[in-house]
């Protein structure tokens, strides 16, 4: 067990690759009352195409959210019933890029148990048809609540107009259909392939004495036999490069109109390091560009163009790119004036940038306040291969100059415009 | 942790090195009767966002960069009879970074607080957004069919100051109506404070004394009961591909702490645990939602059952949710789950601990409430409740409007 020291923001943690290829970080806050576990692995919404030396495979859309779903019932009790039993609270999510199942709990004496429980029950899958065909409703249910959501149908709106066959085109859990289709063989096949111990990391923030958690994790783990670890690849999804479609325009019963612009990039050529990053970079250039710090930003909403809700978001990696505007009363078309307008015409202020890069130092210690938030933080970037902390270095060093640079990548020819409207009676 | 009150207990600062920021919060009470209830709704997009000091939104963020991003915000809420104004402010501790002070922080926080600035450029920049924010958030439907709920059930009750959209009243609003609430507010208000982390005592001094909290007035609460008229099932429709259903039930006012930790557990085994009977049954076993829970607001002395499903299924589920609490009150369920409840809510008690805000809240309850509650003392409470008291808790509470947003797309 490597114990890694972070001067800088006053913290250390302990880091351990187990024999099986399980990564396990531990945190060691001895003035906290309760432990904090997540068990993920990088299995999101996006792995519906995947391949093997020897073989291809292709899964619904919503298949890492209906296994999270149904790694959550037990033979005989439901896991949130027995880690309830003990106090502890248990949960999970999916997202586009991975799946993760974390805990917290006050009670130490019980916490080696609940960890003991966090890896069980994770690490095997006990369903049948009944429970498969069981869950398929109450899925659908949950994935009509978020789809009544503005921000949702903003969100599904805008990834259906940019991407062709990339599965961010899809809702996290999928659709009706989809989830209708799922089967038992199908969610035993992606459960064997993403869930070895070598894919998954355990990241865990407890006053409890480090050396005694990762030997009761070792412990577990040693009892465990599992089959020899697939390599996986991501399949190719031949996605092109132009955007799907580039004005969409739907209708909701809602009061608020919303509008997006929406940009589609291409950094496949990147390597992984470069990539990131660009995109601290970028998150600078729109701080400056599209917040209070620029001094247009108090004109746009005295003249009525945008209102506090405006905002944007910028996501980078090898197989998909974007960056996003969104706002309201104001449709995408006019948001694409704008920003087009500053960012062909930006000049950057270094005085500004400094004062920015303050607030992202102010930021990024506000990150360690909610243990449990960055416990996931943490593990989301351990899974996406990010170093969490050289991040931030990143950034904190970032040289002034490279913003000119950066500005230059973003392509504002491919793009699409996404406009959800109140549906007039 | 080292821990100080004031004697009268209307502030209480904690020294402790615990988190990386200092916290610091206080809540201001006024009742309705003495200010307009819109000016109270505007506070969270003035104080921390304009000052004369720095009378525009570059200012004001130039000047918070240059503290390293400290967090002043502000947010209004309804207490019965008393409009709250709760203000957080939140910095990072001067110790991990150069050239900023505690002192820094104690004067911008001053110089916000009362300085405000206000023209009337701002003041319509506010009402618009204010509007568009009642908009979005009537755009939610759990969000709009609560707020109607609150308006069929509430009529005639504090729960009617509740309405979300007040864009009339606050498009009425001017420069100088709101500085009379302002002054009002910070010479009138009742006020608690309290504040962890790591800071300077007589640095703090300078700002206690100008918000002069010893001498500021106690206001009698309204301790009446709704007793809110039975308003039968109330269907309403918009066009969404899901249906809500909100239950809504009323209990007797509670000021006893015991007894509240009772209606608390109660609450916690029919809806509100992650695995409550409601869960269980109409989730789990039947399989009608995805989404269902239980809340319960002491303020209101009322508790809501909240589900989104299919409308074909909702007559299934409103006789479920009824059944399931008959059944907690005739069966040995309560006495079966009663200790995994306990055991679920000492963990939370325990786990808001390592939350500033959340221990700040505690100790801003307490002296609101004018109790000394200690976290042993809480969960000592806890242990003492039985079974029977929870029965009884559940058996006082009295269904009063069964609300359906139907989903007319819902199929």
């Amino acid at each position: 067990m490597n114990k890694i020291e972070i001067k800088a923001f006053d913290e250390s943690y302990y880091f351990e690759e187990l024999d099986n290829g399980l990564k396990v970080y531990i945190f060691h806050r001895p003035d906290f009352n309760t432990s904090y576990a997540a068990f993920g692995t990088p299995f999101g919404a996006l792995k519906i195409k995947e391949r093997t030396i020897n073989e291809h495979y292709s899964f619904n859309p919503g298949i890492a959210h209906f296994l999270e779903h149904k790694l959550f019932e037990n033979e005989n009790l439901g896991v949130i019933a027995a880690f309830a039993q003990i106090g502890a609270n248990v949960n999970a999510f999916t997202s586009y890029t991975e799946t993760v199942y974390y805990f917290n709990l006050a009670n130490q004496n019980h916490v080696l148990e609940a960890l003991d429980m966090l890896l069980d029950f994770v690490q095997e899958l006990k369903i049948d048809e009944e429970k498969v065909q069981k869950e398929k409703p109450i899925i659908i249910q949950e994935l009509n609540m978020y789809l009544q959501m503005p921000e949702t149908k903003l969100l599904n709106g805008t990834f259906n107009a940019l991407y062709h066959h990339f599965p961010l085109k899809y809702d996290i859990g999928g659709d009706k259909d989809s989830v209708s289709r799922i089967t038992l063989e199908e969610l035993e096949r992606c459960y064997e392939l993403n869930y070895h111990p070598s894919n998954m990391a355990l990241v865990i923030i407890s006053p409890l004495d480090p050396a005694l958690l990762m030997q009761r994790i070792r412990s577990n783990q040693d009892r465990k036999n599992f089959k020899k670890a697939p390599k996986i690849y991501d399949d190719d999804y031949h996605e092109p490069k132009e955007v799907c479609q580039k004005e969409v325009v739907q209708e909701m019963d809602i009061k608020a109109s919303k509008g997006v612009y929406a940009l589609k990039l291409d950094f496949a050529q990147y390597e992984l390091v470069d990539i990131r990053k660009i995109e601290i970079g970028m998150r600078f250039i729109l701080q400056l560009l599209f917040t209070s710090i620029n001094p247009k930003y108090q004109k746009w909403l005295d003249e009525g163009v945008i209102n506090y809700y405006f905002g944007f978001d910028v996501n980078l990696n090898k197989d998909y790119s974007y960056l996003m505007f969104y706002g309201e009363d104001i449709q995408g078309k006019e948001l694409k004036d704008l920003v087009d307008q500053e960012i062909l015409n930006a000049h950057f202020d270094e005085k500004k940038f400094e004062e920015l890069k303050r607030r992202y130092i102010g930021a990024s210690f506000q990150e360690f306040e909610d243990a449990e938030s960055f416990n996931i933080s943490f593990i989301k970037d351990v899974l996406a291969g990010v170093d969490y902390f050289k991040e931030i270095k990143i950034a904190m060093e970032f040289d002034f100059k490279d913003l000119s640079r950066i500005i230059k990548l973003i392509d504002l020819t491919n793009y699409a415009l996404f406009d959800l409207k109140p549906k007039i009676a | 942790m080292h821990i100080e009150g004031s004697k009268q207990e209307k502030f209480k600062l904690i020294h402790s090195s615990k988190f990386k920021h200092t916290y610091l919060s206080f809540d201001l009470y006024l009742p309705y009767s003495l200010i307009d209830l819109s000016n109270a709704l505007i506070m969270p997009y003035i104080l921390g966002q304009y000052a004369n000091k720095y009378p525009s939104k570059e200012k004001m963020r130039a000047k918070k960069d240059e503290l390293y991003a400290p967090s002043l915000s502000c947010k209004t809420s309804l207490r019965r009879d008393l409009i709250v104004i709760s203000i957080d402010y939140k910095f990072l501790n001067p110790k991990y970074v150069s050239g900023v002070s505690f002192k820094d922080h104690i004067s911008f926080l001053i110089d916000c607080l009362f300085e405000p600035y206000l023209d009337d450029n701002i003041l319509k920049e506010i009402i618009l957004n204010y509007q568009a924010s009642v908009k979005r958030q009537l755009d939610k439907p759990e969000v709009y069919a609560f707020d109607r709920m609150l308006e069929l059930v509430g009529q005639d009750t504090y729960l009617a100051y509740r309405k979300l959209d007040r864009s009339k009243e606050v498009a009425s609003l001017s420069v100088e109506s709101f500085f009379i609430f302002y002054k009002k507010l910070l010479e009138r208000a009742e006020c608690y404070l309290a504040m962890i982390g790591e800071f300077d005592d007589d640095a703090f001094a300078t700002f206690l004394k100008r918000l002069n909290l010893d001498k500021r007035t106690h206001y009698a609460r309204d301790r009446n009961a709704y007793d809110l008229k039975d308003r039968g099932e109330v269907i309403e429709e918009r066009e969404l591909s899901q249906s809500t259903l909100l239950m809504y039930y009323e209990f007797p006012l509670v000021d006893d702490f015991l007894k509240r930790v009772t209606y608390m557990l109660a609450d916690g085994l029919f809806g509100a645990l992650p695995s409550s009977l409601l869960f269980d049954d109409i989730r789990e076993k039947r399989g009608l939602c995805y989404s269902i829970y239980s809340n319960l607001n002491f303020n209101d002395a009322g508790l809501y059952v909240f589900s989104a499903l299919s409308y074909k299924d909702k007559d299934e589920a409103i006789k479920a949710v009824k059944s399931d609490l008959e059944y907690l009150i005739s069966s040995t369920y309560v006495r079966e789950h009663l200790d995994v409840a306990k055991e679920y809510y000492r963990n939370l008690l325990l786990s808001s601990n390592d939350y500033a805000s959340s221990i700040l809240a505690f100790n801003l309850k307490n002296m609101f409430l004018k109790r000394d509650i200690s976290y042993d003392e809480y969960i000592a409470c806890i242990d003492k409740v039985d079974a029977e008291m929870v029965v009884q808790a559940l058996n006082e509470l009295q269904l009063k409007i069964i609300y359906v947003l139907k989903g007319s797309r819902d199929e």
